[in-house]
């Protein structure tokens, strides 16, 4: 039995202190204003959020023409499926309404085009077509979510008294799912008239092993039991090939990254909004069988 | 190498497959063909572009004139734009425009503008503009801003300056998607 395998090889001493580098290569986009002057760089994306809760990061994307394009476009304007653009600033005030209509019905903005562009001119825009931005909307649905990483379930466990072997399969699966750790949780978010509806679901785990290796599973993975022996896991498993000696603290620090996809509709648009949530560090032990012999 | 110049205002735009070095050194703002081409009349006898390099050079010469006439007209000629450019690179110039226009800001003067030798990438080709704007003024309300752009240290910005574009491929053809500013490196 794996569990009873499991026998303290070596005494461990001390408390644990885990250092987790967090390597990040961080690329910076540059441009200069042309109304201040200013150059402003922006971040790109690298790296990751190593240990810890996780972040919320993400992206949402609108569709328009069968494709997914950002829902927020330049300066935070707001795409819109009806005018087919992201409507942006207001135009100047000395600019006239379009024949039968008053500034209590609209106004006029910049519209910004997704190439190809046809229409380089201000657009009338409809009182309550802008300002409620779904994306917030949605966004403020999957805050309402709070989100959880998962409950790493695994086999051999952590803990001081508990190894590993060499050679024999290690058992990861999603302990205790819930809709805030797994998914499919739906909640929705309103301002106004507009109301937009958010699932969220985990789509796949990506463990780290702490050995270098990064297995991704797609479901909740099989939780182990005694009766399985030395199999090796159906759905979800590793091997480690060397003891966790040589490792600070002697022990593989094994995290679990899922990967959140949400689905969202509302307000004239839907998207879709990804991100990661990660576990802090487990620490597993791993040591030879002859050492047990011994 | 060959150089480009953007006048805003009268508009003439040279490209340069630099091998080396920036414009902004080259007193001579005359159009220059490559070393290994003979001395041609007129800017319109360019050969060509037939190598992958040389078309994504081409269309980033096109973009650049068309950027150049935008700021300064505030205005943008889609048919002209949607050629050339996609991606981000597209909205940004619309953003830029606008946010010209909204904030009265305008631009008067000459580019140069010096290209370095592509960089195939395979699916996407670099190439980086040594951008001078020495003949170019900046007003903000009517007034001159000075200094015209400033660093991300609040340091006038060092003129010339290189400007690394993305291009992509587009329906078979390479349109600049993407810039960004290379303000902390000399040309």
């Amino acid at each position: 039995m794996l569990r009873r395998l499991v026998a303290l090889i070596v005494a461990l001493a001390g408390s644990l202190v885990i250092v987790f580098a967090t390597a990040s290569i961080a690329s910076a986009d540059c441009v200069a204003d042309p109304v201040t002057g200013e150059v402003h760089c922006e971040e790109g994306e690298g790296g990751n959020n190593g240990g810890g809760n996780g972040s919320t990061g993400g992206s949402s994307t609108c569709k328009y023409n069968g494709k997914e394009i950002p829902c927020t476009g330049p300066g935070g304007s707001v795409w819109s499926s009806k005018y087919a653009c992201w409507i942006g600033e207001r135009g100047p005030d000395d600019m006239v309404p379009p024949e039968g209509q008053t500034k209590e019905d609209g106004w006029w903005h910049v519209c910004y085009f997704p190439p190809p562009g046809s229409s380089w001119e201000y657009m009338w825009i409809e009182t309550g077509e802008v300002g409620i931005n779904p994306v917030v909307l949605a966004e403020r649905a999957i805050a309402s979510m709070d989100l959880d990483p998962i409950k790493i379930g695994i086999v051999p466990e952590s803990g001081a008294n508990r190894a590993g072997l060499v050679g024999l399969p290690v058992w990861m699966w999603v302990d205790s799912p819930t809709e805030d750790t797994f998914g499919p949780i739906t909640r929705s978010a309103s301002e106004g008239s507009v109301s937009v509806s958010a699932t969220a679901s985990v789509s796949n785990v990506v463990w780290n092993m702490g050995d270098g290796t990064k297995v991704t599973c797609t479901g909740k993975g099989t939780p182990y039991a005694d009766h399985y022996g030395t199999q090796p896991s159906p759905t979800c498993g590793h091997r480690y090939a060397k003891m966790s000696s040589d490792q600070p603290d002697g022990a593989y620090q094994v995290t679990a990254t899922s990967h959140w996809v949400v689905e969202w509709t509302g307000g004239g648009q839907s998207g879709t909004t990804e991100f990661d949530l990660t576990t802090d560090p487990l620490p597993i032990r791993i040591g030879e069988a002859q050492v047990l012999t011994q | 190498m060959r150089k480009h110049h953007s006048a805003l205002g009268g508009v003439a735009l040279a490209l340069a497959l630099a091998l080396s070095g920036c414009g902004g050194d080259d007193p001579d703002p005359e159009v220059k063909e490559t070393p290994t081409q003979s001395p041609s009349p007129t800017p319109t006898s360019t050969p060509t572009p037939k190598t992958p390099e040389e078309k994504a050079a081409a269309q980033l010469e096109a973009y650049l004139e068309v950027r150049d006439i935008a700021y300064r007209e505030r205005t943008i000629d889609f048919k002209t734009l949607n050629p050339v450019a996609t991606g981000d690179e597209f909205l940004q110039l619309q953003h830029a425009v606008a946010s010209m226009t909204l904030k009265k800001v305008t631009v008067e003067g000459e580019y140069t503008h010096t290209l370095d030798e592509p960089r195939n990438r395979g699916k996407e080709m670099l190439i980086i503009d040594c951008e001078d704007r020495t003949g170019v003024t900046w007003k903000n309300d009517g007034a001159v801003r000075q200094p015209d752009f400033t660093d991300p240290n609040g340091k006038p910005l060092r003129n010339p300056a290189p400007v690394e574009y993305t291009l992509v491929k587009d329906k078979g053809v390479w349109k600049v998607s993407d810039s960004d500013l290379l303000w902390d490196q000399p040309c």
